[in-house]
């Protein structure tokens, strides 16, 4: 197992397209860490340039201490996993675990014994000699990975390897990577656009737009303190609200000022503001199971209208309108809620996230 | 009679399939019928004809078996047989060899590469009868390639010092027939091979890199395996054209007959359509041995290719 150092890691194509930028990030040894973002933002160029796929066109990238930029991919220590799996199709699946190993001329015998090893880790037994066009969606992305933990990698480069999977092999694939890393201990690098996967997988978690990193922290660090709009938006389902208005100090307290309404924003806030907002357009963040919701007026609360109810067995969602924004907000699952009421939404203190709506 | 059908179950899924694809036969039938009447009718005027001996152009025996006896016990059968070999164990390796560069070439991107293709596939366009007329005048006697090697042209160096018949000679003769061959028929093995290396996914290109793999490797491990029914497509096809080859043989190598241009000897020049339809047979008969072996090897080099 190895640790990595992405250090201003730089993609940028000859049509001029700047897939990533300045990237940094410490990849501790044993790690398990997601990058995840949109679409685009550049999460697979840079599992590719780690890969050595990509050519890297400008910053270092460190494989151990030592420096892998010009480093070809089959020298690096690393086994990649791909979206499409990628596995040979005229090879059996015993074929296909070994082929890397055959490669490298391991010896006949231990190639043999790797091959046992990763068909009884990954479950595949009694399936060697049948070809990936004859398997399940769940059995070709397990072979993939067998094809690329045989090669005992320092690092393992996962390309969205759950995307092709129905929602249910999806959760049990998530569980068995899980075990898989807790039992080989390996540095993994995952690359998803799924963020649930990554908070149930990763132990960190780096997040990306438009090439960029936006954030790399844990799970429950990321869910709970984003550290801006794009990030906050991104982790959480269904997302962070974001409430438009704007600031202003009014004696000793900062109000919020939106659609009409008012609300005096707690005290612990104002560190946020004095520290991180510019201008006077603000938008505040509150994630949906962070708000007291009450049909009585209360003096200092965001005013809206109750709209529909959204049930989704475990928890349930009423929409509020505020003005032209609408808000989801957490009830108890079961309950009854009347509709188009006025309602009074009393944020947590502690859990009001305030951005500058001008900046992200 | 459908319980009896019933009784025995492999039967009944026999007639339960045919039922089942009904319709299906119906529509192939006109097809079916066309080609099988087309080969009933010409086989048995074939083989009704390998069984009529000639004389002076007029059937004077039938049946007998005289006219493959005679085959067999033929010197110039067998030296045309020898040459009809010679000719697809050359041509078609070299044709599928030649496809496969061009094929690769084109799949790769690069700039220009529809002026290329285009270019590839310029030798099927031009008529077999123009392309044999450019070797003849370029290769016979007095021909650009004589003067050429002879230093009759300022810019190239003196080779021989006296003439070469190429036309003349058995070995140059067939060569330069194998030649036209590969020449003109190349574009039609690169295509059936392009659309082979395009269905190829490049992610295993890639995760073969990943794990060690060189291009080299590569080729003989991924390319040349999934390739396999494209390779067998094309080699199928082109033996067996270069089987039945008449056109380049019979103008650039007329003393060294290969068993098309012998059946053409015998048919139009000798007056012996039995002796002709007996050679037709015999080519049959090399052709599905051929064919058949050729598959054999396929797989075998495919089992090959895929072991752990």
């Amino acid at each position: 197992m190895a640790s990595l150092k992405l250090e201003n890691i730089s993609k940028k194509y000859p049509n001029g397209f700047h897939a990533v930028k300045n990237l940094n990030l410490d990849i501790k040894d044993g790690e398990f860490i997601s990058l995840v973002g949109p679409s685009g933002c550049g999460k697979s160029t840079t599992l590719r340039m780690v890969a050595g796929l990509e050519d890297i066109t400008g910053g270092k990238l460190y494989i151990g201490d030592k420096l892998a930029n010009d480093v070809p991919a089959k020298d690096r220590g690393i086994a990649m996993v791909f979206q499409s799996y990628a596995l040979f199709p005229h090879m059996t699946v015993e074929a296909n675990i070994g082929f890397g190993l055959k490669i490298r001329k391991v010896d006949d015998k231990i190639k043999r014994e790797k091959i046992q090893w990763a068909l009884k880790l990954l479950d595949l037994e009694g399936l060697e000699k049948r070809r990936p066009s004859e398997l399940s969606g769940g059995q070709r992305q397990r072979v993939a990975l067998g094809r690329a933990l045989v090669l005992d990698p320092e690092v393992l480069l996962l390309d969205e390897p759950l995307s092709n999977l129905d929602a249910k092999l999806r959760i049990k694939m998530r569980t068995e990577l899980k075990r898989i890393h807790k039992k080989l201990k390996s540095t993994i690098i995952y690359v998803t656009h799924d963020q649930a996967e990554a908070m149930t997988l990763s132990d960190r978690i780096a997040i990306m737009n438009k090439g960029k990193l936006m954030q790399v922290a844990s799970p429950t660090e990321i869910y709970n303190c984003p550290n801006n709009k794009f990030v906050a938006g991104f982790i959480g389902s269904p997302p962070m609200n974001f409430i438009e208005g704007s600031v202003e100090m009014i004696g000793d307290d900062y109000v919020f000022n939106y659609n009409g309404g008012k609300y005096t924003l707690p005290k612990n806030i104002h560190q946020v503001i004095k520290e991180k907002i510019k201008g006077k357009d603000v938008v505040i963040g509150v994630r949906p199971e962070d708000f007291d919701i009450s049909l009585q007026a209360t003096d200092n609360a965001i005013k809206g209208v109750s709209s529909v109810i959204e049930t989704l067995g475990s928890d349930d969602y009423v929409a509020v309108e505020i003005g032209k924004q609408l808000i989801s907000v957490r009830i108890e699952p079961g309950s009854t809620f009347p509709l188009d009421q006025d309602v009074y939404l009393i944020p947590k203190a502690n859990k009001i996230h305030m951005y500058d709506n001008a900046k992200d | 009679m459908a319980d009896d059908i019933r009784n025995n179950g492999r039967f009944y899924n026999i007639y339960r399939s045919f039922k089942k694809n009904l319709f299906l036969f119906w529509t192939i039938l006109p097809a079916i019928s066309y080609i099988g009447i087309f080969f009933f009718i010409i086989a048995f005027f074939l083989i009704n004809l390998s069984l009529t001996q000639f004389s002076g152009g007029q059937a004077v025996l039938s049946p007998t078996l005289a006219n493959y006896l005679n085959i067999i016990n033929s010197q110039e059968f067998r030296d045309a047989f020898i040459r009809t070999l010679i000719f697809v164990l050359v041509s078609t390796p070299l044709q599928l060899i030649t496809g496969l560069l061009f094929a690769m070439l084109i799949n790769k991107e690069f700039k220009g590469r529809g002026i290329v293709r285009s270019i590839f596939l310029l030798p099927m366009a031009i008529p077999t009868i123009v392309t044999t007329a450019i070797l003849l005048l370029f290769f016979s006697k007095g021909g650009h390639a004589t003067s050429l090697l002879l230093g009759e042209y300022a810019w190239f160096p003196r080779i021989l010092s006296r003439e070469i018949s190429f036309i003349n000679n058995e070995f140059t003769a067939i060569g330069i027939s194998i030649l036209g061959k590969v020449w003109r028929d190349t574009p039609i093995s690169m295509l059936i091979l392009l659309a082979g290396l395009q269905s190829i996914n490049k992610d295993q290109y890639e995760a073969a890199r990943t794990m060690g793999s060189g291009s080299v490797k590569n080729f003989f491990y991924i390319t040349l395996p999934l390739l396999v029914p494209a390779i067998s497509s094309v080699l199928v096809l082109r033996s067996i054209e270069a089987w039945k080859e008449f056109i380049f043989p019979y103008i650039l190598a007329p003393s060294y007959p290969i068993l098309g241009v012998l059946i053409e000897r015998y048919y139009v020049q000798l007056l012996d359509p039995g002796t002709a339809a007996v050679i037709g047979i015999f080519l049959i008969i090399f052709i599905i041995i051929g064919s058949a072996i050729l598959n054999w090897l396929l797989e075998q080099a495919r089992r090959y290719l895929v072991k752990v």
